[in-house]
């Protein structure tokens, strides 16, 4: 049998990564399938550059390799596909609940009638929205924003500039919460949402137009 | 030659016997063996194979155990515990259908004659 020498596997191996395979375990699977093909090409007496260049444009014609992967990612990820259309769900039912507490406070008929448990629902709905729905929305809006800005603005500033920007809204939030519950604290919490937001705006705005050009 | 969406329904199969079989395989193995088993007449591209391997290991009915070999780490297949029990069931399931397409398939032949 006809091995291949440590250098030509590597070159295999980064031909491989060329085309767009990054997950370990394909990697392994491809990179082993193509040696042994060339291996076996090479079997006739050819040499390694015209098997290789023969078995691999049989093996991945263009965008074949990045195919396969796209294939396995999703039947990987769809588990965790569903996972997220269960939190898109419960999302949506936070944010609507929200707005219609904040409409009902707003032309003031909830505290009118005294639904049972009205209370504790809002209570449930903030925890909610401060600890898990806005932290999703700005980790989502961060790693899009690290992904698309690319070198135009440093790592630790869209970091600092993202993390003021969570604070901003989950300050504005608290602050709502705390004055349609006639809780002491809701105009200090304003206060610190226009301070933050006056820190985070020129960031955004920087941002904004350093991707627009 | 068959087609790829024929191909495609029964790789799942397929691979399940061939491991009930043999044990542990790798890709190109797997690949070798029916190509060689059905005398070239089917003919598995990489592109079905490994989506299929990838689908059972998601469903828990395959493990695999990576091994150095010739400078290059080679992943085996075999079924996994829970992966036994399903094999079988599928291979039973795919004995019938097959024993019920011929039947189909021979009762229009002879309709035709």
């Amino acid at each position: 049998m006809n091995m291949l020498t440590e250098a030509q596997i590597q070159y295999i191996r980064e031909r491989v990564r060329q085309e767009g395979i990054n997950r370990t375990d394909l990697e392994h699977d491809i990179l082993d399938h193509l040696c042994c093909l060339i291996e076996a090409e090479m079997e006739g007496g050819g040499n390694f550059e015209d098997a290789f260049e023969k078995v691999f444009e049989d093996f991945a014609p263009t965008g074949g390799l990045k195919r396969i992967q796209v294939e396995v990612n999703y039947i990987s990820l769809k588990k965790t596909i569903i996972m997220k259309k269960f939190a898109v769900i419960a999302e949506s039912l936070v944010m609507i609940l929200f707005f219609v507490t904040t409409l009902l406070q707003g032309i003031r008929l909830l505290n009118q009638y005294a639904w049972p448990f009205i209370a504790e629902l809002a209570f449930v709905n903030q925890y909610a929205m401060c600890l898990f729905i806005l932290p999703r929305y700005w980790l989502h809006h961060y790693r899009m924003a690290v992904r698309e800005s690319g070198e135009s603005m440093s790592l630790a500033i869209t970091r600092f500039a993202f993390i003021i920007g969570f604070l901003c809204t989950e300050s504005f939030v608290n602050a709502v919460f705390f004055k349609m519950m006639h809780m002491p604290g809701g105009d200090q919490l304003f206060i610190i949402t226009a301070i933050l937001g006056m820190i985070y705006v020129p960031f955004y705005c920087v941002r904004k137009y350093r991707v627009a050009v | 030659m068959y087609s790829k969406e024929l191909i495609r329904g029964t790789l799942r199969p397929i691979i399940l016997k061939l491991l009930s079989e043999h044990g542990k395989m790798y890709g190109y193995e797997i690949c070798q063996t029916i190509r060689s088993m059905t005398r070239e007449q089917l003919i598995i591209k990489e592109g079905s194979l490994y989506p299929a391997l990838y689908k059972l290991k998601e469903d828990g009915l395959l493990k695999v155990e990576t091994v150095k070999v010739g400078g290059r780490d080679r992943q085996y297949y075999s079924l996994a515990r829970q992966g036994n029990a399903e094999a079988k069931e599928q291979i039973a399931e795919f004995s019938r259908f097959l024993k019920t397409m011929n039947t189909l398939f021979k009762a229009k032949t002879d309709l035709s004659i």
